[in-house]
């Protein structure tokens, strides 16, 4: 696992942004909510017009930029993991159940899928924000409950594989509960497939919340999201493109860092059969 | 007689491991050679690298390996040196009809055209009725034999002086397994062939090949005229190989004893439909047997008799649609699967299948303890590590993954996880299929220790005569869905009544005429 270099890479540069939203507090130079309208738009240190403490620029509004960022790697991760374990959850449950018993349950679920998978997740996230209003719960829970279908996809056929395994037939023959049989002994035997789903879902989750944010209609002002910083910075990006592409490069990174994850974490398992 | 194919000194290498270890073939033309070993002995190995199709990695080596005495053998492959793999279901293409199949093996080695002409005379020649029917036909309308014999007649379509056929009758069944054998014997001896037949079977190797040449760990240890060899072998390996074939064994006499297992005019239809259009499958009828205390009981069939099916319903996994069934005096329907489970046990064909690949193997042997008995978790491990040592495994198996163990150690822990609710009834669904011949062998005699211990009673399902012969008291043969002879075994072997029950009994395979069969103690 440790020779994998995607692996390594991607998960390396995920532990370090996990800890960055951990101790933001303690690596962030600025409040990031502190605004000073004299020092507006300052550029970078690499500019000539940037200011001393303020290493990265300030924004529209005079608040440290750095310090934005670092605080919107809380929220980025935080909508990541969230909603994908709402979505695993919902999806890994439907799956399973739908896999394992067959039947009508297998047609009910299918049915429950096709709906889902018609509906087109970023419309639909922004009829619910605009109904019942924007905020990071609001944004979070509507992109857990709309990402389950890969889940409930790859779970349901991976389970139609293992169901007629002979160890499966020897647990039921032995008297095992259904509930056993589905937690115990096909869960663990999924868990490839459904990790890589994972990874590809929460770098989907995270490029969802930054879209609804940049249309305004997710995290809402004045809270660090990078999707909004991008949209607060396009009106001033033919001057000061830097407003725009650290944000959208802190995006890149993480939605790379969590794919390659993704991507070792395949590859490992399979060599590991 | 002139070498058609010389080999010396054949090295192939994967990564810093060596598989064959400079091994010396020769075959003559119109001769048969057998390669015969269990699996990982490199056979298969030897037939890849010798086609020059070794698998990605592999490094391949020879002092000399030509054909007709100039060019190597992989120049001329498809052409004077022909392929017959094993597995008939996956070696055609499933998209394109047998006539397509066969004729583009011609037309890539040969100008000019007659390729229809030479396929339908082959598809004759390997015993195909209606082979202008059947080049229209794609490869799932064919059945597992018919489909061996397509492979057959397209290795032969460019008339090759060598075939090379690994393992060409394993999948199969061991009726239709006699007559491509045959078919094989014919087609070498009529065209004048020489052949490289490769088997893990020695009585293949006696019906087929005039020379044998026994393979081990990547080693050839022995060579020599078929006849000679298996009379008397030389060689520690191969003498084992001949003691592991199991022989005929005239059940010790038993006083009758109560039914612990009864059942009824089973009988199970799968009931399909489609379009409104609902389509039965019967799978058994009318089935009925009884089984007593501490006997072995042979179920013997060729596939889709129902066989497996009968077991799946002993065991409780489907419910019949006709019959009944009893075990030790309860009505099997009037009981839950846990308490059927206390009753009856199965033990599975692969063993690579039937043990959770996640779990350790004390954990596997845990469950059924901790699903039917209150004991501790310490009184658990200690019944783990007892069951373990009954059934020939070191007690530190228990902390190990599945994957680290052999085929037969699995197949031990399978047995062993059977035992661990102490059942009266074991259901063993063509337990030693899977393995290799000598390992066949221990796996047997654990189980016989077994029942000699325990008093267990075994229903031992097969389509392997020789090993119910082996094994059982009294035999079950099962022929499409329904019994078609029932007897004790050694009656049956004599004296077989019914037309399938013979048929299976000429298709048992030996190495010499059976010797006089040996007493149980």
């Amino acid at each position: 696992m440790l020779r994998h270099g995607g692996f390594m890479i991607g998960g390396g540069v995920l532990v370090l942004l996990v800890l960055v939203a951990v101790f933001a507090p303690l690596l962030a130079p600025h409040d990031p909510f502190a605004q000073s309208l004299a020092l507006r738009i300052k550029p970078p240190f690499w500019h000539e017009a940037s200011v001393a403490g303020h290493p990265l620029g300030t924004d529209q509004l005079g608040r440290d930029y750095l310090s934005r960022l670092i605080y919107g790697t809380r929220i980025s991760l935080a909508v990541g993991f969230g909603a994908v374990l709402i979505s695993g959850i919902i999806g890994i449950t439907l799956g399973v159940v739908a896999g394992y018993f067959g039947g009508w349950v297998d047609t009910c679920i299918g049915a429950l899928i096709t709906t889902r998978l018609s509906l087109p997740v970023v419309l639909v996230a922004l009829a619910v924000v605009a109904v019942v209003g924007g905020s990071l719960t609001v944004v979070l829970l509507v992109i857990g409950l709309l990402l389950w279908d890969q889940f409930a996809v790859v779970a349901r056929t991976a389970t139609q594989q293992l169901r007629h395994a002979e160890f499966v037939a020897s647990a039921r023959a032995m008297g095992a509960s259904r509930m056993h049989v589905m937690c115990r002994e096909i869960l663990p035997n999924i868990r490839a497939p459904l990790t890589v789903v994972a990874t590809v879902e929460m770098a989907n989750a995270v490029l969802i919340e930054a879209a609804l944010s940049f249309l305004g209609l997710g995290v809402q002002a004045p809270l660090p999201s990078w999707g909004l910083m991008l949209s607060e910075g396009k009106n001033f990006m033919f001057f000061n493109p830097w407003v725009i592409t650290l944000p959208g490069l802190c995006l890149f990174v993480l939605a790379l860092s969590i794919n390659l994850l993704g991507d070792g974490l395949r590859d490992v398992q399979e060599g590991g059969r | 007689m002139s070498a058609l194919l010389s080999l010396r000194n054949l090295t192939v290498t994967i990564g810093d491991i060596e598989i064959v270890h400079g091994i010396d073939l020769d075959v003559a033309r119109g001769e048969t050679l057998a390669l015969v070993g269990e699996s990982g002995s490199g056979k298969s190995m030897t037939a890849l690298a010798l086609m020059g199709i070794p698998p990605r990695g592999a490094v391949v080596h020879a002092d000399e390996m030509t054909f007709a005495g100039d060019k190597p053998p992989a120049v001329l492959r498809g052409d004077r040196l022909a392929m017959v793999f094993q597995e008939p279901m996956t070696a055609l293409n499933p998209v394109f009809t047998i006539a397509d199949q066969l004729m583009s093996v011609y037309r890539h080695h040969r100008s000019g055209g007659g390729a229809r002409t030479r396929a339908l005379h082959l598809l004759d020649r390997v015993g195909l009725p209606d082979s202008t029917g059947l080049m229209a036909k794609y490869p799932h309308q064919l059945s597992g034999g018919q489909r061996q014999r397509v492979l057959i007649a397209m290795a032969l379509m460019c008339e090759p002086d060598l075939l090379i056929a690994d393992e060409p009758t394993t999948a199969l069944d061991v009726t239709t397994q006699v007559k491509l054998l045959d078919l094989l014997a014919g087609l070498q001896a009529e065209l004048g062939l020489g052949m490289l037949f490769i088997t893990h079977d020695l009585g293949v190797v006696a019906r087929v090949s005039q020379r044998v040449s026994v393979m081990e760990q990547g080693c050839i240890v022995e060579t020599g005229e078929t006849g000679k060899v298996l009379r008397a072998p030389a060689h520690a390996y191969t003498q084992k190989l001949i003691a592991s074939l199991p022989q005929p064994v005239i059940p010790a006499p038993r006083a009758a004893a109560e039914p612990v297992l009864e059942a009824r005019g089973i009988g199970r239809v799968y009931r399909s439909s489609r379009w409104g259009k609902s389509h039965d499958f019967r799978a058994l009828s009318d089935v009925s047997l009884t089984l007593e205390e501490g006997e072995i009981l042979g179920v013997v069939g060729e596939s889709g008799c129902g066989k497996s099916t009968l077991a799946r319903i002993l065991i409780g996994l489907d419910r019949p649609d006709e019959g009944n069934m009893r075990v030790a005096g309860q009505a099997a329907n009037a009981l839950s699967q846990k308490a059927l489970a206390k009753l009856v046990q199965p033990v599975f064909q692969d063993p690579f299948g039937s043990l959770n690949p996640r779990w350790t193997i004390g954990r596997i042997l845990d469950l059924p303890l901790r699903l039917h008995t209150d004991l501790s978790k310490t009184d658990r491990a200690a019944r783990v590590v007892d069951l373990l040592t009954s059934v020939g495994l070191p007690k530190s198996s228990a902390a190990v993954l599945p994957r680290a163990l052999s085929g037969g150690q699995r197949q031990r822990v399978a047995i062993a996880r059977a035992l661990a609710v102490e059942p009266r009834v074991i259901v063993c669904d063509e337990p030693t299929s899977a393995l290799d011949v000598s390992v066949q062998a221990t796996i047997l005699a654990l189980l016989r220790d077994l029942r000699l211990d325990r008093g267990l009673s075994l229903v031992f399902i097969s389509h392997d005569l020789a090993v119910i012969e082996n094994l059982c008291d009294r035999v079950l043969v099962m022929h499409q869905g329904r019994v078609v002879e029932e007897g004790a075994a050694d009656r049956i072997f004599a004296d077989p009544r019914h037309a399938h029950t013979r048929a299976l009994k000429d298709a048992i395979l030996r190495i010499e005429p059976a010797d006089a069969p040996m007493k149980e103690g």
